[in-house]
């Protein structure tokens, strides 16, 4: 560590905007950090699961004989004596597959071994007599009147208020929203542009698997470890589901491996608890395979959309119609609430007067879609910010031009009727930097055949030219795109973080959140907002590494890009009541008022006297012994204050706690013999507030633009006719590499503060891969002359839209 | 007589022979063994279930399997000898560029370290960089079998996908490249990313010119378009007319690309790339490669 007590940035922090390094960095390296499958347990039983093999059929009959002969089984527990079903916000998910099955993947048995060898061996003898139904994958045809209905019981489930299944369809979640008067907006525009797009299911492809290792104990308490986003969740559903108080349940959370909203909510966790009550006193342990991550857990993204947009001749965007169609897969809960965010933020950074939403949570014979780091916002932007490119030039003017004349402003009305502000952060400056930074203000030589105003294609490839007289004149060719962005967390109302901070008897600090640092660096951001607030150094501040709902204060869950903010201002609280402690106790010591004291440098001040916290932390001893106040506890307690449901008719309310803003663009190089395209550069420039470590937060950002960079150009889960996935191996599901990263990302952040949040900062963690597909996309127009509106760009698409599908 | 380094590695048979006659022993003696070279296919199909694999011949102990020596009659490359090696070792001469160009986007650095020559080659994956290659530049298999040694061309050695002429018993030990002064070749991929990947397609080109008298003699080998790697003589024919520039080849290019797209027809299934893709990639591919071999031949 530097000398940290000198370095005071020009707002007077020590700790915060310095990029100190991990506190988990040594664990991680050099693999002592402990994840789920690094926790032994004796006589430990094995899962493994028999999983469906086709996409909708009624359970027959389950047959077990073969399969409990094989040595070292010790039982094999299907979904029949579960009596309740799995969920949150919409309980329809049993947690293994009961009557129905519903995917293909979805376990239908698990078999209890002594060894995963055993296991293996009697899953391939359990057999299954299947009565198969119809099945649909695609959103829009299980809206059907002839579809076959998922869940015949939809009617039944229960739900929470904000949420609109529509029973006797496949809809599980409809979310409306209406501003203005649409009719009269399209009325008015000179222009009116209606297209559709889509997004595939993608794998979130987290490098560690999950996994869960359960014991309930012959008392009847539960212990489960999980790899996990969400412990207090899992506990909450864990109590209601075995209808047991949250006290004789324990959530225990190692160190995760990546969990982009995947781990959050719940995965493994009901059904390792169900299969583990059978064997009590016993610890049981599933942890997914590889290939199993594919379709044993959750997927991602998944949407159909439709936007209708009409502007004035001048370029005023007067109206938008949206529909948005969530194949949300076979059960809904994890995705119901990426039906509403995704909705509510579908027109992206701009402010149109009159809007209409309708947006579709569909059930599907897919595996079920959770949340995927940008949670529907990459979805909508997707479609926006390609519609918008194409607006622009039908319009004639540049699309650059087109989004500031509409995007959101200091006392701008959004979907939601609320007003952004001042210290929402600064759109138009987050556009004019990316558009500088791309070369859209400046003529940038050696790319493009005309330096024109971006937008216009330089090099065209007609579409109606055969291949066979295709030698094109260039085999690279380059284009520039840009792409706005917003993102608001999508939480629940009474999302609320808490933070304890203990006193150490020679003044050093133990904190405990439930937040997970799942990658993030949350672990290391929060320890330097402790060791800011409380003035020392921030290896006097140790984090409990991991969560446990047992230990570790409440956390609604790590997701949203919600940690810094959220939990960081419980930690700050917890410690301003340490200082407050210490105050009290020295105030008493020096016989003075306590609002007179002050605090620096790990000690309590009164002018030239001090205090040191170590002689405060236990309470103060004076000479003789005598000893006052006792060990010194902080406590903090936060929820995003005055959030509500939305209004049950328009869909609007205070949705939404926060804003984050930014621009994102791109520079590509189509290769035209390959149909390989290549980002040459990315740049992202978000309205970050306060920045607390400047090296996690550009990591967060590159990391999202990367990952999705792998959505945009290659991956998507292929499904066969029968709805199995094809590519469920990291063999044909192509992730980025190293080698494939662009050569130049370039992060930039404002760090206009936010007032109500520690020390200024706003959320960022998504936000880097929001509008990275349609950058991209729009850069391949530039640069061909292209409109693509399906994700993703591969191959296979960009050589049919450039050679035309002939021969 | 077969040594055995027995483990007991998840009940697996392993033998680690010193001799090719061990060798072809042990693989006689258990009728279900399998060769392991680098292990970098067998593995993995062992743990995915494609295959069982309850006994195991090593290779690795053999000497003189992993050795590269340049003889009279060409480049003689050991059937052992990893792709890293390769890449190497291998002389930089006048049509071997070929070995070289798969070598450097075979797999990864961690899987060229172990994946070996012979055993992409005798694992005749349809878009193996060796199959592709080692057609198009006319080697010669050697092979080692109970009655002894043979030879046979690269071409006649793949049967279909995963097959080969190789018989129970018969193990490939070593690739023999002809060396022809003034030749070039080049071999070029599609991937999908480009770290780690598997060639969508990809397409082998060898010129000598030397061949044939006035023409030139020319070998195109096309990689994951077909069963098994697919030679196209009409294409070698049309890029053996004429001179190697300017209107005559732009022409013979669009002519050879052509044909591609009437005659190849890969699989529908391929969750690689599409038959369009992939037909439209083979001529943009050969292409590049007779761009590079243009270069190279100077």
């Amino acid at each position: 560590m530097k000398k940290e007590s000198q370095i005071r940035t020009e707002v007077g922090y020590k700790y915060i905007g310095q990029s100190i390094p991990r506190v988990d960095a040594v664990e991680k390296v050099t693999g002592e950090a402990e994840f789920i499958a690094d926790l032994y347990f004796p006589d430990v039983l094995h899962i493994k699961l028999v999983r469906s093999k086709v996409p909708h059929a009624r359970i027959k009959k389950i047959y077990l004989d073969d399969a409990l002969r094989v040595e070292g089984v010790r039982g094999i527990i299907t979904g029949e004596k579960a009596g309740f079903l799995v969920g949150i916000c919409i309980h329809d998910q049993p947690p293994i597959a009961r009557e129905k099955v519903r995917f293909v993947g979805e376990p239908v048995a698990a078999v209890v071994a002594e060894n995963l060898k055993a296991a293996k061996k009697a899953c391939d003898l359990v057999r299954v007599e299947y009565g198969e139904l119809k099945a649909v994958f695609d959103p829009l045809e299980a809206l059907r009147e002839d579809a076959p209905r998922l869940h015949e019981g939809l009617g039944h489930y229960f739900h929470l208020p904000s949420f609109n299944p529509v029973p006797g369809s496949n809809i599980f979640h409809h979310y409306h929203l209406e501003k203005g008067n649409v009719e009269a907006g399209f009325k008015r525009s000179s222009f009116v542009l209606e297209r559709s797009y889509s997004f595939p299911h993608i794998s979130h492809a987290q490098l560690e698997p999950h996994g869960a290792i359960a014991r309930w104990s012959s008392g009847g308490e539960l212990h489960i470890y999980t790899s996990s986003q969400a412990p207090h969740i899992v506990s909450e559903l864990l109590s209601r589901i075995f209808s047991i108080p949250q006290s004789k349940i324990r959530v225990s959370v190692p160190f995760v491996g990546g969990g982009f909203g995947g781990k959050s909510d719940f995965t493994l966790e009901p059904l390792v608890s169900y299969v583990a009550r059978f064997f009590p006193g016993k610890w049981v342990r599933l942890i997914l395979d590889r290939e199993e991550m594919f379709f044993g857990s959750l997927i991602g993204r998944g949407c159909r959309s439709v936007m209708k947009m009409g502007a004035s001749r001048d370029g005023k965007i007067l109206a938008a119609e949206v529909k948005m169609y969530f194949g949300g897969g076979a059960y809904g809960d994890c995705v119901i609430n990426i039906v509403t965010g995704g909705g509510h933020n579908s027109t992206g950074p701009y402010e149109i007067e009159n809007v209409v939403v309708d947006s579709y949570g569909v059930y599907t014979n897919n595996p079920p879609v959770g949340a995927y780091r940008g949670y529907g916002h990459p979805e909508a932007h997707w479609m926006t910010e390609r519609h918008i490119e194409v607006m622009a030039e039908a319009l004639g003017i540049s699309s650059l031009e087109f989004r500031l004349k509409n995007i959101l402003r200091p006392g701008s009305e959004n979907n939601l009727g609320q007003i952004i502000r001042e210290e929402n952060g600064d759109l138009e400056s987050c556009v004019r930097i990316a558009a500088r930074e791309i070369g859209f203000e400046e003529d940038v030589s050696g790319y493009t055949e005309k330096k024109k105003v971006f937008g216009v294609p330089s090099v065209k490839i007609a579409k109606d030219v055969s291949a066979l007289e295709i030698l094109p004149q260039k085999r690279f060719v380059a284009g520039r795109g840009i792409a706005a962005l917003m993102k608001s967390p999508v939480i629940s109302t009474s999302a609320g973080s808490s933070a304890i901070i203990r006193a150490n008897a020679d003044g050093s600090f133990e904190l405990q959140v439930s937040a997970i640092d799942i990658g993030q660096g949350s672990m290391t951001v929060l320890t330097q907002i402790a060791a800011e607030t409380l003035d020392v150094p921030v290896d006097k501040i140790r984090l409990f590494k991991g969560a446990d709902t047992s230990l570790t204060p409440y956390e609604w869950q790590t997701v949203a890009s919600s940690t810094t903010w959220k939990a960081g201002n419980a930690v700050r609280r917890a410690a301003l009541q340490i200082i407050d402690s210490f105050k009290e106790i020295a105030s008493v010591v020096l016989d003075v008022p306590k609002e007179g004291l002050s605090i620096r440098d790990g000690c309590v001040w009164y002018g030239n006297e001090s205090i040191p916290y170590s002689r405060l932390a236990l309470g103060y001893v004076f000479p003789d012994g005598k000893t006052i106040h006792g060990p010194v506890i902080g406590w903090g307690s936060v929820v995003p204050e005055g959030m509500t449901y939305p209004d049950p008719k328009t869909g609007r309310g205070e949705l939404a706690a926060e804003w984050t803003f930014g621009c994102q663009a791109a520079e590509v190089e189509v290769d035209v013999y390959t149909g390989r395209i290549r980002v040459k550069k990315f740049v992202t420039v978000i309205d970050a507030g306060k920045i607390i470590n400047p090296v996690l937060a550009k990591g967060q950002v590159e990391g999202a633009v990367v990952q999705g960079m792998g959505a945009t150009l290659n991956e998507v889960l292929i499904y066969s006719k029968e709805g199995i996935i094809r590519n469920a191996s990291l063999t044909d599901y192509k992730i980025p590499t190293a080698q494939d990263i662009p050569e130049k990302l370039v992060t930039i952040f404002l760090e206009n503060p936010q007032p109500d949040s520690p020390y200024g900062v706003r959320p960022i963690a998504e936000h880097g891969i929001v509008s990275v597909a349609p950058a991209i996309a729009n850069a391949v127009k530039d640069a061909t002359g292209v409109d693509f509106y399906d994700l993703p760009l591969n191959p296979d698409r960009v050589i049919e839209a450039l050679y035309g599908k002939k021969v | 007589m077969v040594k055995k380094f027995k483990r007991d590695f998840d009940k697996m048979k392993y033998f680690s022979p010193d001799s090719l006659a061990d060798a072809v022993e042990a693989l006689l003696k258990y009728p279900d063994s399998h060769l392991l070279a680098g292990g970098t296919d067998l593995l993995v199909e062992k743990r995915s279930g494609k295959i069982r694999v309850e006994t195991v011949v090593d290779l690795k102990r053999i000497e003189g399997l992993d050795k590269i020596e340049t003889l009279p009659e060409g480049v003689q490359i050991g059937a052992l000898v990893t792709v890293n090696r390769l890449l190497e070792k291998c002389p930089l001469l006048p049509g071997l560029e070929a070995l070289k160009d798969a070598g450097k986007v075979f797999g990864c650095y961690e899987i060229r370290n172990r994946a070996t020559i012979g055993g992409n080659i005798a694992h005749a994956s349809p878009g193996a960089e060796y199959a592709s290659t080692m057609v198009a530049l006319n080697a010669t298999f050697r092979i080692f079998g109970p009655s002894g040694v043979h030879e046979v061309p690269a071409e006649a050695f793949f049967t279909g996908p995963g097959r080969s002429i190789l018989k129970r018993g018969e193990i490939l030990i070593a690739m023999i490249v002809p060396l022809v002064p003034g030749s070039a070749s080049a071999y070029v991929r599609a991937s999908r990313v480009d770290g780690m990947d598997l060639a969508v397609i990809n397409c082998a080109l060898y010129v000598s010119n030397q061949d044939g008298g006035d023409g030139k003699g020319v070998r195109v080998c096309f990689g994951a378009v077909a069963e098994k790697p697919l030679r196209i003589i009409e294409i070698e024919k049309i890029l053996s007319e004429g001179k190697w520039e300017g209107e005559n080849l732009l022409k013979n290019v669009l002519k050879c690309k052509e044909i591609l797209m009437k005659t190849l027809s890969p699989r529908e299934t391929s969750i690689r790339a599409n038959p369009f893709t992939k037909k439209v990639l083979a001529g943009n591919l050969l292409e590049d490669a007779i761009g590079r071999v243009g270069e190279r031949l100077g």
